[in-house]
């Protein structure tokens, strides 16, 4: 494997620890906002100390979870996790429980395109920018 | 990975304090410019900007972190920034709150001045 190659794989691997991370926090904040949520009692229900469940959320940290882990802190959170791929070519996606949504055509090609694990950057020009990125919920441009 | 975590709309830890170790921080005591954080690989990046609007930013200086040096010429050429807006959006302000959720929308910041 080449250095290229090194990097695009430390890349996935992050941005899907990344992910699922975000996932938890997102149902955490909503918890949070609507009264109830405590750390402590997430790190009772998961047999841990809280110091390490805050660490799980911090800056640099994207735990390396099993996924029996997972499991364990969508329990302790209540949730039904549901697990889907998205085919990078076709758009098809696909369930543990068979083909769910099949593209009738192949998606419009971007200028320039890079996909990783669903999440999509888009390099444009722009007059006033080197480049402007920007997703369906944030964007960027320096 | 920041770049594209911030873009993917994926958790960010953000300080308004100057807490170590966040992937988002507005630095104190200069007008709305934040920092966002490149901390890997070692010693990592900076990218000084600041929000024209919720969920939008933009960059205006980078540096490596090395080059930033001492907390001295970190601040001096972050309070640079702030004429680098000037001249490119003159008349322009920019996003100014003390709600969190107004940079970033949907909740996914870890507000790490807060204890959790």
């Amino acid at each position: 494997m080449n250095r290229s190659e090194d990097h695009m794989r430390a890349y996935n691997r992050g941005m899907m620890r990344s992910a699922v991370v975000s996932l938890f926090w997102a149902a955490i904040a909503d918890r949070k906002k609507r009264g109830g949520f405590t750390f402590q009692a997430l790190a009772k229900a998961l047999g841990r100390d809280k110091s390490a469940i805050s660490r799980w959320f911090s800056a640099d940290a994207q735990p390396n979870w099993s996924l029996d882990t997972i499991a364990d802190i969508a329990e302790a959170l209540n949730l039904d996790l549901q697990v889907t791929a998205t085919d990078r070519v076709t758009g098809a996606v696909y369930g543990s429980t068979g083909v769910r949504h099949a593209p009738m055509g192949l998606p419009a090609k971007p200028v320039v395109t890079t996909t990783v694990s669903g999440d999509r950057l888009r390099i444009t020009k722009a007059p006033e920018y080197v480049a402007t990125w920007g997703t369906k919920t944030r964007s960027m441009a320096f | 990975m920041i770049v594209a975590r911030y873009l993917a709309g994926h958790l960010m830890t953000v300080s308004r304090r100057s807490a170590p170790r966040v992937d988002l921080e507005k630095l104190e005591n200069i007008d709305e410019i934040w920092a966002l954080c490149f901390r890997k690989p070692k010693p990592g990046w900076r990218l000084f900007g600041r929000f024209l609007a919720q969920d939008i930013f933009l960059g205006l200086r980078m540096y490596d972190r090395n080059e930033l040096g001492s907390v001295e010429n970190y601040t001096r050429l972050a309070e640079e920034t702030v004429g680098d807006w000037d001249a490119r959006f003159k008349g322009i302000p920019p996003l100014r709150s003390n709600n969190l959720t107004d940079y970033l929308s949907g909740e996914m910041y870890r507000d790490v001045d807060e204890p959790i």
